[in-house]
């Protein structure tokens, strides 16, 4: 089930309401900016990137299911996939990657049938998770959700054998994963 | 690879931060394998989680006002308690609105367009810029222009008739003195268009703004088939 505001935030700005972008600014916009500058570490540029963000969900909410879409996580998708496209046109590396962001932040990739309360309390769980990592499961996780680095990239950047980023990938959201169906599970 | 390690890949993949190769090969197994598309949707949730968990910075208060400004949101500044103009807004309003219709899948084409509404919004939010309106009625072209002596002009038109096809809008400056200045060919879907100048415009030598019906694809000399000309002053 959707969060009723996050609904209504949707079916209005379905209908063009720019009141509703105003709400939706106001809810998310400490989430998107925190998530980009993390990702790109220049107020000036996350600002820019925030504003393209916005933009974004503006011109594709048409595609949004009001009934079973997730509104937070795709405006999450989106914020990050901005950050990520930024950081690989530094990298001199659009185009492909693009391609692929653009197919992977589709709104309709983004629905769900459970409650708020049940994705509450595997986000706290998560959360507590990532505490757990250590520094280098810590690390590699940073590089693939926030630089948007595959793994052999990380493995050059950090210098490490591939099959050790690999494992430290795998063990990282492992990790996580367990931490979501404990969660699940205990509810 | 077997199908656990597929299943280890679903966060990345959905990341876009796989291997070229191992992407294609994800994909490939993907279409046959319903555990790793239900994984799919899983992962995907766990990264928005992961997103999610990133301590909050919040971002500046002006970042609120330019951002929803673009959205022709009358917004107050919580910070400041600055009101926008209702003037202003609604023009941002039909800014957003030709944007939204010319929205192309590109990413390059966001991107373009995201820089022009930037212009665009410069010169809405300068103090000095000046707004003339023209044409009343309601069935007839209408709108406004909004004039910066040093960034530029915007003009903002409704009501315009459907093109004939080969024929495009053009906007143009009419000089106190010589000749009919092209500014730039626009489209107008739904009858409303927007003409952006980006360059500094004497206007106490500019007579009059002017759009004009012009063959498409054909170098632009003089207005072929006048639509308007409103005067500056």
């Amino acid at each position: 089930m959707v969060a009723p505001d996050d609904q209504e935030i949707a079916r209005r700005l379905k209908q063009r309401d720019a009141n509703a972008m105003a709400e939706l600014y106001d809810k998310y916009a400490g989430l998107v900016y925190s998530v980009i500058l993390r990702a790109v570490n220049n107020p000036a540029t996350a600002e820019d990137l925030v504003q393209e963000t916005f933009l974004r969900v503006w011109n594709r909410v048409h595609t949004f299911d009001t009934e079973r879409g997730r509104l937070e996580g795709w405006i999450v998708t989106v914020a990050r996939n901005r950050a990520i496209d930024y950081l690989r046109s530094l990298r001199s590396q659009p185009g492909e990657s693009t391609t692929t962001l653009e197919d992977l932040e589709h709104s309709g990739l983004f629905v769900t049938r459970e409650t708020e309360a049940d994705r509450l309390t595997r986000r706290k769980a998560v959360g507590a998770a990532l505490d757990r990592l250590n520094e280098e499961q810590r690390r590699v996780l940073e590089l693939t959700h926030f630089q948007g680095l595959t793994q052999t990239e990380i493995a050059e950047q950090m210098q490490k054998p591939l099959g050790t980023v690999k494992s430290l990938v795998r063990s990282a959201l492992k990790l996580l994963r367990t931490s979501v169906v404990e969660a699940a599970g205990s509810r | 690879m077997n199908s656990d390690q597929f299943t280890d890949l679903c966060e990345l993949y959905a990341l876009g931060a796989l291997d070229p190769e191992e992407r294609t090969e994800f994909e490939a197994h993907l279409a046959g394998c319903a555990d790793c598309r239900a994984g799919l949707t899983q992962a995907i949730e766990l990264n928005e989680m992961i997103l999610s968990a990133t301590p909050r910075v919040e971002p500046s208060p002006q970042l609120r006002r330019r951002v929803l400004a673009g959205f022709g949101q009358p917004v107050k500044d919580r910070s400041r308690g600055v009101a926008w103009t209702l003037t202003l807004a609604a023009a941002a309003t039909l800014i957003l609105a030709f944007a939204w219709n010319l929205e192309h899948k590109a990413h390059l084409a966001d991107n373009v367009e995201l820089t022009r509404l930037r212009e665009i919004q410069q010169i809405l939010e300068a103090p000095a810029t000046k707004q003339v309106t023209f044409g009343p009625q309601p069935a007839a072209p209408h709108g406004s222009i909004f004039v910066h002596q040093k960034l530029g002009m915007i003009l903002i038109a409704d009501g315009l008739p459907a093109p004939p096809p080969g024929w495009t809008y053009e906007s143009w400056v009419v000089p106190k003195d010589g000749a009919p200045q092209p500014i730039e060919a626009f489209r107008a879907p739904d009858g409303r268009g927007i003409s952006l100048l980006r360059s500094p415009l004497p206007v106490d030598q500019m007579k009059a703004v002017a759009v004009s019906l012009e063959p498409t694809n054909v170098p632009v000399t003089k207005p072929t088939k006048l639509i308007f000309a409103t005067p500056l002053g």
